[in-house]
């Protein structure tokens, strides 16, 4: 592992949340001693049902949140609150949903030359000709420039919202679901716009999405998050052909796949979704793992290496 | 007691606007067998949701439905007032929607949405309500029934909040129940329970299940039969083994070919694409409405495309649809 562009150490997150009326407040450690590096220009996908504190990940990535503890490195270099402009210059966000996340009220030129009015960053005569390159790379048409964001399909939009992150030239992009309020048929092109923009840019991406079927087609990596902790990190063929870690098992065995007479399986997982303020003890899965034995509800699993990447399982000390 | 449960001949649904009447269910009929699941696949804007408040006779109030037939367990119910509507409703056929927070009310308990729905249509009291709730709660696997009664929407998760729709679905023991993308909100642990339980009950009750969805995944796994739509009309009908082996519309085709599916598309190659949009549906479609964006468009799709029959419950609008591969002839006779 030669190259980490961006890389997380130890890092937790910590919200003070109120309990409810009268019941004073309490910490929910929403992401809780993550280490996780991105190589440069490879695409990790991360994965994890909602409320595993895949969103916080994101944003303290995009220094939008800062870490309670632990550091993130870019470049090998700590980035602090002051360095605030020179993050959002090679991190940039895309968001879920292009509905609310473009301003309604601005045209696509002036949404896309957003980032370089911020970060004063060439002549603004030069600006809107950057503006139409990058128009051109998202593959929307010049014309559409003068358009306000209500008159364009939910593809364009979200094409719009990948030509803003990308008009500031960054190295990594942080996609937070970037398809999922698409209709199959424009996520597909979305999804083929991402795997060629890597291509001719050398983007490192960071996928974050609930859809593995998604994830497995554009990512090298995945990451599997389970209550601010990630549980399992593999090269994506290794994690889908042999998942080490439970709950990955149950994640996969949940993609329902367009095969016809197979039925829907029983994940075994039940419904117990965790309560974040009060997490069980050892491993956080054990209420709702199949294998749970003795020790996962004492003992939190140290992190084993695998020949793909890593798993924080007690099943992998025991059985090896 | 006939076999057929849900007729629909002919549906329409449309609604005036200031520039020209948009036309978002077109003329579509189907039928839904008793114990059975039909999957109406599309993607937004095809009019499935429509149709299902249409049979539901929920539309909204400017919303105009026409049906030739609109029939429940063999009695029309296109024209039926109201009052009488609403007594079918929830209690013979109910309907399950998306998002379980919007759809339950935040000021009322979970036991008392679930024993009104029970109130509204038996006179059997309160206390046989809340014993039916309890017993549903329980066999939608929610654990602490009796607690759970007391709790209010927002203490609940999505997926218990959906559980709980369910549940409320079936207080009458309803003959069919219409689910508007059940799961979508869901995350896919969750989806795959909340499924896993719908065909459970469905087998257990024999109930029909009318599901509409996007998800091509979900279609596969659930459905008996689909009915694939587009711009408002269906496109293509036939069982799931059907649509997935040998699908013939070339909407049908580009949407499977869309869609990424672990084992079967290879990761890192460009997916399938439907180039161009879906078109207008204020007014009447002059041609095919997928011809703007088919890679087989011809000059033969300058008109209106009917369903052609091609098989036994099996029907495709597409003028290619089962040609013969060596005359070029359609086989079956429209």
């Amino acid at each position: 592992m030669s190259n980490p562009v961006l890389e997380l150490r130890d890092v937790s997150r910590t919200f003070r949340v109120s309990r409810g009326l009268m019941r004073g407040k309490t910490d929910l450690k929403a992401v809780d001693g993550v280490n996780l590096t991105l190589q440069r220009g490879e695409a990790l996908g991360l994965v994890g049902e909602s409320g595993c504190g895949k969103t916080t990940l994101s944003r303290m990535l995009l220094g939008l949140l800062a870490p309670s503890s632990g550091e993130v490195l870019v470049d090998g270099k700590p980035l602090d609150a002051k360095d605030r402009r020179e993050r959002a210059r090679r991190i940039q966000p895309v968001f879920q949903d292009p509905y609310s996340s473009l301003n309604p009220r601005k045209t696509v030129q002036q949404i896309v030359a957003t980032p370089l009015d911020v970060h004063n960053v060439g002549a603004p005569g030069d600006r809107a000709k950057t503006v139409l390159d990058t128009l051109d790379m998202v593959g929307l048409p010049r014309r559409v420039a003068d358009s306000y964001p209500g008159q364009m399909s939910g593809g364009q939009r979200q094409r719009v919202a990948i030509a803003r992150a990308l008009v500031m030239r960054p190295e990594i992009l942080i996609c937070d679901e970037p398809t999922s309020a698409l209709d199959v048929s424009v996520q597909s092109q979305i999804l083929n716009l991402l795997l060629e923009l890597q291509k001719e840019l050398g983007l490192t991406y960071l996928l974050i999405s609930h859809n593995l079927a998604v994830v497995e087609h554009i990512a090298n990596r995945v990451a599997v998050m389970y209550l601010g902790r990630i549980v399992e990190v593999s090269r994506t063929a290794d994690l889908f052909r042999d998942a080490r870690h439970p709950y990955t098992k149950a994640l996969l065995s949940s993609v329902l796949t367009p095969e016809p007479g197979l039925g829907v399986p029983d994940t075994g997982l039940g419904g117990a979704w965790p309560n974040p303020m009060d997490p069980p003890t050892g491993c956080a899965f054990h209420p709702r793992c199949p294998r749970a034995m003795d020790v996962c509800s004492r003992v939190r699993p140290a992190t084993t290496p695998t020949p793909a990447g890593r798993v924080e399982c007690h099943l992998e000390t025991e059985t090896v | 007691m006939t076999d057929t449960l849900l007729k629909v001949e002919d549906l329409r649904v449309s609604i005036p606007l200031d520039n020209g009447t948009l036309n978002a269910v077109r003329g579509i009929s189907f039928d839904v067998r008793r114990g059975e699941t039909l999957c109406i696949v599309g993607e937004s804007g095809c009019g499935k949701s429509l149709t299902s408040l249409a049979v539901m006779g929920l539309l909204p109030k400017r919303a105009k439905r026409t049906a030739t037939t609109l029939a429940f367990d063999g009695d029309e119910i296109g024209n039926l007032p109201e009052r009488r509507m609403a007594r079918l409703r929830g209690d013979r056929m109910a309907m399950i929607f998306q998002e379980p927070m919007t759809s339950l009310n935040p000021a009322y308990t979970i036991g008392d949405q679930l024993e009104e729905m029970f109130l509204a249509h038996r006179s059997d009291g309160r206390r046989a309500a809340r014993a039916r709730a309890l017993d549903l709660l329980q066999k939608v696997g929610i654990t602490g029934a009796e607690r759970r009664m007391g709790q209010y929407p927002h203490q609940l998760s999505g997926g218990l909040r959906q559980r709980v729709m369910i549940a409320m679905a079936l207080m009458c023991g309803p003959d069919l129940i219409i689910a508007d993308e059940p799961t979508t909100a869901l995350d896919v642990t969750i989806q795959a329970q909340i499924l896993h339980l719908l065909i459970e009950l469905k087998r257990e009750i024999g109930l029909s299940l009318v599901l509409i969805t996007h998800d091509l995944g979900v279609v596969a796994r659930v459905a008996d039969r689909v009915a694939v739509m587009y711009a408002g009309e269906i496109v293509e009908t036939g069982t799931a083994q059907e649509i997935f082996a040998n699908p013939q519309h070339p909407y049908t085709r580009g949407l499977l070919d869309c869609v990424p599916a672990p084992g079967m598309t290879k990761p890192g190659e460009p997916l399938g694409t439907i180039p161009g949009v879906v078109p207008s549906l204020i007014g009447e479609l002059t041609e095919c409405a997928f011809r703007e964006r088919c890679p087989l468009a011809h000059d033969a799709c300058r008109r209106p495309i009917p369903l052609y029959p091609v098989g036994p419950g099996r029907e495709v609008r597409c003028v290619l649809a089962d040609r013969d591969e060596r005359t070029g002839e359609r086989r079956a006779t429209a």
